[in-house]
């Protein structure tokens, strides 16, 4: 029998803290999807304070984790799980970020952008919301076999990135005038490449704190 | 329990057998005394008798006492009343000590008989000793036997080996009944205890046998009993399980009850539906592990920490398309209990609710700002007219013109929101319906607007064909051909419109299409909407209600169809509708009324 009540209790609250700051990025980025082919502004700086709820989590998770380090003296397992938890707020914070930066990006697109030439990018939104999503759902389940998965999932981001970046450079070559949009699709492309490879992070992490093995997957 | 049971078994048998055997031992050694003693006393008299009658002399008592005790196999001594020893069987009376101060002598001499058990100073052995009164020769004396009570040893020590022996063959025949017996005893019991093992794993099926005895039969009878009743017991409640199922998912609502700590006790199907959630079973997971959705963890956490209702509308995506849910949060608290037990939380789904009060509100709005522009208008010529235009004949005539011109307008309005709002209350019923010849309704829709087509030159191809009819009310097709051709003449400069009507699969269509500046897409899904208008400045100049579509769509509704539409801007538009054909009565006499 686990007499670590206090231990497990503290670290319950962590794990619903994780499902909830997942929960609050899931829904950012949904919003910057929609922002994004809607040109929606007010969504745009909407989605932009919610960076600031995402920040507040990490610190206070952080605070809690350091806390936890110190009363319970965790060992083994229960040091992985914190020390797990630890590792993934920053790469959610870093998505969080993210998000937010692509909907500044969205308030200074001028003029805005041809909805076919941004079609690219709500496929590659979709992945990695998908790709955020199956993230969260394995720390949750502490699902293995699933966050496995995702570390695989990445490979296709890279490869539509890879994709609009050379759709964006030929269309950039040909019409000057598309210059500054094509600069303002590549490095939103860029932010959505990069929430990608910290979802993969993250499902490292979680791979370290089930398995106890941490290998680099991209 | 077995064990304990054989130990006290043998335990009571060994017991009883010892207390017997001692019993038994100090009886016979009791009757052995008496017997003995009653042998002496017969013997003594005897002896006295034969000395009383040969009464010899010393010496003589000396054989005849020698004789006697070599016959009767015991000491005989006898005693002179002043206790010297006169004769004995064994030794010389001359070296004995005096035998006055014994016992039973001292009895003998009073003329008691005595008799006593102890140690002989002579043999050094325990005897016992029997001493008898008689006179000889006017003197009392007393004559004595001693017997050795080693034969009374002797018996003691074979009764106890007896004992012993009885003793072992009780306890084997003890074992063996004990056997038999608990076998008797216990086996219903093991059977029972099988019985009730398999019921605890869940076996109600189990039969349990009856037993002849009668605390066994009372046991297994409480036993059925009870099968008895844990079955009908769990049939009520697998009853009522599948009752609170059904009610649960009948239910359009989601409804989620969670424990303390967050996990599903309770859920329906259609929480599943809601939340798309993939998961076959929700039972005893957490609602952090089933949905990631930040206003549902906050209303559960704000509904459970302050132990009070909440409510709130929250934005959900299902199956791509977003959804309002109403989102309800009760600590579910047992009867007279303050404590809560968990969380109620029901889902429902609000947006159809949402975009009707929007339909309503817009169109209270619309509806205001449409009476409102006519009559604004009518009073300002009537304002011009008062303030002296009235005058001037011509200008007179004029404002009445646009008065009157604007007042049909309103009418007009008035009209279209009565039918609309008709047609919309009473949904197809007490209203005499018959089947109508679309080409008749037609011919007269064209009759009354033959003069609008005429002023605008436009071509009108005829392509009805002859027997299309619509089970409908009459005035309610005229409204929606009017309707439809009305706009095609309002909307088409030069060109042509087409009426057609055609039957197709069990269906009766009608098209109007025309030639006109058609339109834009963007338009296409809203202009069956009250009120909408493409382009506002020009509907009304045309005198349209706006409400025209929005009735003919209704019409057409109500009789069970649908209207379509498909337009290209510049190339003009066409407006189907689909009624089902009416049945052929003269056909199928069965299907009618």
């Amino acid at each position: 029998m686990n007499l670590r009540i206090e231990y497990r209790e503290e670290m319950k609250g962590l794990q619903k803290d994780i499902a909830r700051m997942g929960a609050i990025i899931e829904k950012a980025l949904d919003n910057v999807m929609k922002a994004m082919v809607s040109q929606d502004e007010e969504l745009a700086r909407q989605t932009i304070t919610m960076d600031d709820d995402v920040d507040a989590m990490e610190a206070s998770i952080e605070k809690r984790c350091i806390h936890l380090l110190l009363r319970q003296s965790p060992a083994a397992g229960e040091l992985r799980d914190v020390l797990s938890i630890l590792k993934i707020i920053t790469d959610l914070e870093r998505i969080g970020d993210h998000c937010e930066d692509i909907c500044e990006w969205i308030l200074k697109i001028n003029p805005p952008m041809l909805p076919s030439s941004v079609k690219q990018l709500p496929e590659i939104a979709q992945k990695v919301k998908e790709m955020l999503k199956a993230t969260i759902d394995s720390f949750v389940e502490r699902d293995a076999a699933k966050a496995m998965e995702v570390c695989r999932w990445d490979d296709a981001v890279d490869e539509l990135y890879d994709q609009l970046i050379l759709d964006q450079e030929k269309e950039m070559r040909e019409k000057p005038e598309y210059v500054h949009n094509g600069v303002v699709m590549i490095s939103i492309a860029k932010y959505l490449e990069r929430m990608a490879d910290h979802a993969t992070n993250i499902c490292e992490w979680i791979l370290y704190d089930v398995t106890g093995r941490h290998e680099i997957y991209n | 329990m077995r064990r304990k049971l054989l130990v006290s078994y043998i335990m009571l048998v060994i017991c009883l057998l010892s207390v017997s055997t001692l019993a038994f031992y100090s009886k016979t050694q009791e009757l052995y005394m008496d017997t003995l003693a009653a042998d002496m006393e017969k013997q003594g008299e005897l002896l006295i008798r034969i000395l009383q009658e040969e009464s010899p002399s010393e010496s003589g008592l000396q054989d005849l006492v020698r004789d006697y005790g070599d016959l009767l196999d015991c000491r005989i001594t006898i005693i002179a009343g002043d206790g010297r020893v006169m004769a004995d069987s064994l030794e010389d009376p001359q070296r004995m000590e005096n035998h006055g101060d014994r016992e039973e002598v001292k009895l003998a001499l009073e003329g008691k008989t005595g008799s006593s058990l102890r140690e002989s100073t002579v043999q050094g052995e325990q005897l016992y000793y029997y001493a008898l009164p008689f006179t000889d020769q006017g003197e009392n004396r007393a004559l004595r036997f001693s017997v050795s009570t080693s034969a009374v040893k002797g018996l003691g020590l074979q009764y106890m080996a007896v004992g012993i022996v009885i003793m072992a063959v009780g306890v084997v025949i003890s074992i063996f009944l004990y056997i038999i017996f608990i076998r008797h005893l216990t086996e219903p019991l093991q059977e029972l205890m099988q019985s009730a093992q398999q019921i605890t794993d869940g076996d109600y099926g189990v039969t349990i046998r009856n037993y002849s005895e009668e605390e066994y039969a009372k046991v297994s009878q409480a036993f059925q009993h009870m099968l008895r009743e844990l079955n009908r017991n769990l049939q009520d409640l697998r009853e009522r399980n599948l009752e609170l199922e059904a009610v649960l998912n009948s239910d359009i609502n989601g409804i989620l009850a969670l424990d303390l700590s967050g996990n599903v006790i309770l859920y329906n199907e259609q929480v599943k539906d809601l939340l798309s959630i993939s998961s076959e079973s929700l039972q005893g997971k957490s609602l952090y592990q089933l949905v990631r959705h930040d206003d549902l963890y906050r209303v559960a956490e704000h509904a459970m920490a302050k132990q009070q209702f909440r409510r709130v509308d929250a934005e959900f995506e299902q199956n791509g398309s977003r959804r309002i849910y109403r989102i309800y949060a009760n600590p579910i608290r047992p009867r007279d209990s303050k404590e809560s037990i968990g969380l109620l939380m029901v889902i429902e789904d609000i947006t159809n609710v949402i975009r009707l009060e929007n339909v309503r509100k817009d169109f209270v709005s619309n509806v205001t700002h449409e009476l409102k522009t006519p009559l604004t208008s009518i009073r300002g010529f009537i304002d011009t007219l008062k303030q002296g235009a009235v005058e001037d004949r011509a200008v007179a005539y004029r404002f009445l013109d646009i008065i009157e011109m604007e007042s049909d307008r309103l009418y007009r309005l008035i009209q279209d929101i009565l039918y609309l709002s008709e047609i919309e209350n009473r949904p197809g019923e007490e209203e005499a319906l018959e089947e109508v010849s679309v080409e008749e309704i037609a011919a007269q829709v064209l009759e009354v607007l033959d003069s609008k087509i005429s002023q605008k030159n436009l071509d009108i191809f005829w392509e009805v064909q002859q027997d299309v009819k619509v089970r409908c009310e009459p005035d309610k097709l005229k409204q929606l051909l009017m309707n439809l051709v009305d706009n095609a003449v309002k909307y088409t400069e030069e060109g042509s419109i087409t009426i057609r009507a055609w039957k197709a699969q069990g269906n009766s269509m009608i098209q109007v299409q025309d030639t006109g500046i058609g339109i834009a897409k963007e338009h296409l899904e809203r202009i069956f909407e009250r009120f909408y208008r493409v382009d506002k400045g020009r509907s009304r100049k045309m005198g349209g209600t706006g409400l025209g579509l929005s009735i003919a769509k209704h019409v057409v509704e109500r009789y069970g169809g649908e209207l379509q539409v498909s337009s290209e801007v510049g190339k003009g538009s066409s407006f189907t509708a689909r009624f089902p054909a009416p049945v052929d009565e003269n056909k199928k006499p069965s299907d009618s009324k």
